[in-house]
C-alpha cells in the first residue's frame, strides 16, 4: 500500500477547513470516497483541547435544527390545508413530520451523548493510531490488516480517505451507525472531529463538530499515571 | 512419543463464532469496490453450511482429593495414598490472530490473556489437591515433572478453546488435545468475583467446566500410573535438570528412543555429591520460580479488576447480535425508542473502555515488573527486566556457579 506520511503545514487558510467539514455533516456521500489502496496518511499525533470557540454547541445546533424542521413543518401544513382554509394536514404525514422531528432530537442527544471529550491524545504510527478520548473510549485503527472488523460488537471500519481524512464508522444493533470522521486543518493549528449519527428508522442524520486545538502535553494542571497497584492515580504538579 | 488421550473433546470444524455474529449493515457508507468486496465475503459464507454446529456448554465437575474416581475399565485411584507430582504450566502462547481483526487492540488483550488464564489453570488443578507444587512459568521447563503448556485458539465472552498438550518429563505426553467451552449466561454477573473458588466453592470463571476438564483428563492419566512410573517421573525430572546444567556429566543416563522419548539408561550414584549438588540448586530454582508465580498471581488479581467487565460485555453484546441473526432482524431496528439506542450505544461505550482499561492493564504488566530479588549462596540477587528474561537469567546464573564449582 504506497501511503504518503506527512503532516500538513502549509499557511491556508482556516476557512476552508470549516467549510470542507461543514459539508460532511450532509454529504454521506463522500464516504464513498474511502478508498485503502489510495488513501493519504496524515499525522494527527499530539495531544489536542476542544477549542470552545469553534466547536458546535450541540444544544444551539439542535435549537436551530428544531426550529428548521418545525418551520419546514408549519410550511407543509400551510399548503396541505384545502383552499377553505378549514382542512388539515393529513394524519399521516403529519405523524411524520413529528417523527422526524423527534429523530433529530434524539439523534442529537445521542451525538452529544458521544462526543463529550475535551481533550484528545493521539499517538500514530506507520501502521496504527490511537485517539485517546478523555473520559471515553479510544478510537483506534489498525492501518495494515484490521481496517475493517467484524466482531462481536458489529462491524467497524477504520482508515484514511483520498483526502487523507480519518474516518472510523461503527455499525451497532438496532440499526445505529455512529461516525467519526477527523480532519486536519492545512496548517495543522486545528482537528474538526465531525460525530455522525445515523438510525436505520430515520432517514436523517445528525453531526456535531468538535475542533481541537493542540496544547503541549504535561504542561496541565495535574499529572497522571497508571499502574497495576494504584489504577490511574493524578496529583497536581508542581508551579515552575 | 505415547498420545493418552482419555476423552476427545475436540472443536467442531467451521465453529468460528466470529462467522455468526458478524454484522454487515453499514452499505449506505460503503463505496463500490466495498460493496463488490462484501459481496464476494458474503458469497464464500454462503458456501459454508447455515447452520453450524457449536460447541456446547457443558458442566464439568471438577474431581478432589479424598475423592476416588474410576474410569471405563473400573480401576480406581486415590491420589490421597500417592505422590503427588509437580506440575508446571507455561505461559500459553497467544496464537495467531486472524487476519481481518484488530490485531494491534486485541493483541493487548490477548497478551493479558495469556498470563491470565494459566492462573486459572493452576488455581484449578491446585484446587483438586491431587497434585504437588502447580506453578506458572514464563517458557516451557522439559526438566519439571509435568509440564503443560497450551495454545489460545480462541478466547471471547461466549467461546474458549485451547489447544493443551502435557507432557511428563519421560517425555510421555499425557493429553495434546483441543478443549473448548461455550459460556452461559450464568457465567457472568456484575460484581462477580471470578476466581476459581470464592470461599463458598461456587465457580465464577464462565470457562470453569474447561478448566476442570483439563484438569480431570490430568488426572484421570495420572491415576493411572503405577508408583514404579510416577518414581521414574520424579528421577527422570532430575536427571534432565542435571543434564540442563551439565551434560557433559549427566547425559550418558539418559537414551532417547527413535520415537523421540527418553529412557534412563541408569542414575548417579546416592553419594554423588555433584548430583545432590544439582538437587539443591533445583531447590533454590523452585524458590525462584515462587517468586514469580506471585507476580503472575498478582496480575491476575489486578486483571479481575478489569477482565470480567470486559467479558460480560462482550458477552452481552454476542449474545445480543446473535439472537438478532437467529430472529431475522439483524438489519432491521425492533423499535424506533430512542433509549434503546442509548442502552445499545452505552454497553458498546463500555466494552471499549473496558478494553482500553484491559489494554493499559496488560501494558502496565510488562512495565512493571518488579526486579526480583532472590537469595543465591548466601548472596542476594537481583534480576531485572521481563519475567522470561529473568527466569533465563537466574537458569545461567545457576549454570554458572554450577561450573564454577565443578570445576571446568
Amino acid at each position: 500500500m504506497k501511503r504518503v506520511f506527512l503532516r500538513l503545514r502549509a499557511s491556508s487558510c482556516f476557512f476552508a477547513f470549516m467549510l470542507t467539514t461543514a459539508g460532511i455533516s450532509s454529504a454521506a456521500g463522500k464516504d464513498q470516497q474511502i478508498e485503502a489502496l489510495t488513501s493519504r496518511v496524515v499525522d494527527f499525533s499530539g495531544s489536542w483541547e476542544l477549542d470552545y470557540k469553534l466547536t458546535e454547541d450541540p444544544r444551539d445546533k439542535l435549537r436551530w435544527l428544531y426550529e428548521v424542521a418545525r418551520s419546514q413543518i408549519q410550511q407543509q401544513n400551510a399548503a396541505m390545508r384545502d383552499p377553505s382554509g378549514r382542512g388539515r394536514m393529513p394524519n399521516d404525514l403529519n405523524r411524520r413530520a413529528i417523527n422526524n422531528l423527534e429523530g433529530i432530537i434524539g439523534l442529537g442527544s445521542l451525538a452529544e451523548m458521544m462526543a463529550r471529550s475535551v481533550v484528545l491524545t493521539v499517538k500514530q504510527s506507520e501502521d496504527y493510531i490511537m485517539v485517546e478520548r478523555q473520559g471515553d473510549f479510544s478510537l483506534t485503527c489498525d492501518f495494515i490488516d484490521g481496517q475493517r472488523s467484524g466482531t462481536n460488537l458489529g462491524e467497524e471500519y477504520c482508515g484514511f480517505d483520498s483526502q487523507g481524512q480519518l474516518i472510523f464508522i461503527v455499525s451497532l444493533p438496532e440499526g445505529l451507525t455512529v461516525r467519526n470522521r477527523l480532519v486536519l486543518s492545512q496548517d495543522g493549528s486545528r482537528l474538526n472531529v465531525a460525530t455522525t449519527v445515523r438510525s436505520s428508522n430515520f432517514s436523517q442524520e445528525f453531526t456535531l463538530n468538535r475542533v481541537y486545538m493542540p496544547f503541549e502535553a504535561g504542561k496541565g494542571l495535574y499529572e497522571c499515571t497508571y499502574t497495576l497497584a494504584k489504577k490511574k492515580t493524578c496529583w497536581l504538579r508542581p508551579a515552575e | 512419543m505415547n498420545a493418552l488421550t482419555p476423552s476427545q473433546k475436540r472443536k467442531p470444524a467451521g465453529s468460528d463464532p466470529r462467522n455468526n455474529y458478524v454484522a454487515m449493515n453499514s452499505t449506505w457508507l460503503a463505496p463500490p469496490w466495498l460493496i463488490f468486496t462484501g459481496i464476494v465475503f458474503l458469497s464464500s459464507c454462503s458456501s459454508t453450511p447455515q447452520v453450524e454446529e457449536q460447541p456446547v456448554a457443558k458442566t464439568v465437575e471438577l474431581n478432589q482429593a479424598l475423592m476416588t474416581i474410576s474410569d471405563n475399565t473400573g480401576e480406581s485411584f486415590n491420589s490421597t495414598t500417592s505422590r503427588r507430582l509437580n506440575v508446571s504450566i507455561a505461559i500459553f502462547n497467544k496464537g495467531i490472530l486472524e487476519q481481518t481483526s484488530k490485531r494491534h487492540i486485541y493483541n493487548r488483550v490477548r497478551q493479558a490473556e495469556s498470563n491470565y488464564l494459566p492462573v486459572v489453570l493452576r488455581n484449578t488443578l491446585l484446587e483438586s489437591q491431587h497434585w504437588g507444587a502447580v506453578r506458572v512459568i514464563p517458557e516451557i521447563d522439559p526438566t519439571t515433572e509435568v509440564s503443560v503448556t497450551a495454545e489460545i485458539l480462541e478466547s471471547t465472552a461466549v467461546e474458549l478453546s485451547l489447544k493443551v498438550r502435557v507432557v511428563d518429563a519421560r517425555g510421555i505426553v499425557w493429553l495434546d488435545q483441543v478443549y473448548s467451552d461455550v459460556s452461559t449466561d450464568h457465567g457472568y454477573g456484575y460484581g462477580s468475583d471470578y476466581s476459581v473458588s470464592d470461599g463458598t466453592n461456587e465457580s465464577r470463571e464462565p470457562f470453569q467446566d474447561l478448566y476442570n476438564d483439563i484438569a480431570n483428563d490430568m488426572y484421570l492419566v495420572r491415576s493411572k500410573l503405577g508408583e514404579t512410573e510416577v518414581s521414574n517421573i520424579l528421577d527422570m525430572a532430575t536427571l534432565r535438570y542435571a543434564i540442563a546444567l551439565s551434560p557433559q556429566a549427566f547425559s550418558e543416563y539418559l537414551e532417547v528412543n527413535e520415537d523421540g522419548s527418553v529412557e534412563m539408561s541408569g542414575l548417579p550414584a546416592r553419594n554423588d555429591t555433584m548430583y545432590s549438588r544439582v538437587k539443591k540448586i533445583r531447590e533454590s530454582e523452585y524458590r525462584f520460580i515462587d517468586i514469580m508465580d506471585e507476580q503472575y498471581d498478582s496480575f491476575f488479581k489486578n486483571m479481575q479488576t478489569v477482565y470480567p467487565y470486559w467479558r460480560q460485555y462482550s458477552y452481552e453484546l454476542m449474545v445480543y447480535n446473535r439472537e438478532l441473526e437467529q430472529v431475522g432482524t439483524k438489519r432491521k431496528p425492533r423499535t424506533g425508542n430512542w433509549t434503546v439506542l442509548k442502552n445499545v450505544y452505552h454497553t458498546y461505550q463500555e466494552f471499549k473502555m473496558n478494553e482500553d482499561a484491559l489494554r493499559e492493564l496488560s501494558s502496565s504488566f510488562e512495565s512493571e515488573i518488579k526486579p526480583t530479588e532472590a537469595e543465591l549462596e548466601g548472596q542476594v540477587v537481583k534480576l531485572s527486566g521481563s519475567l522470561q528474561n529473568q527466569y533465563n537469567d537466574w537458569r545461567e546464573l545457576l549454570q554458572e556457579i554450577y561450573t564454577l564449582e565443578r570445576g571446568n
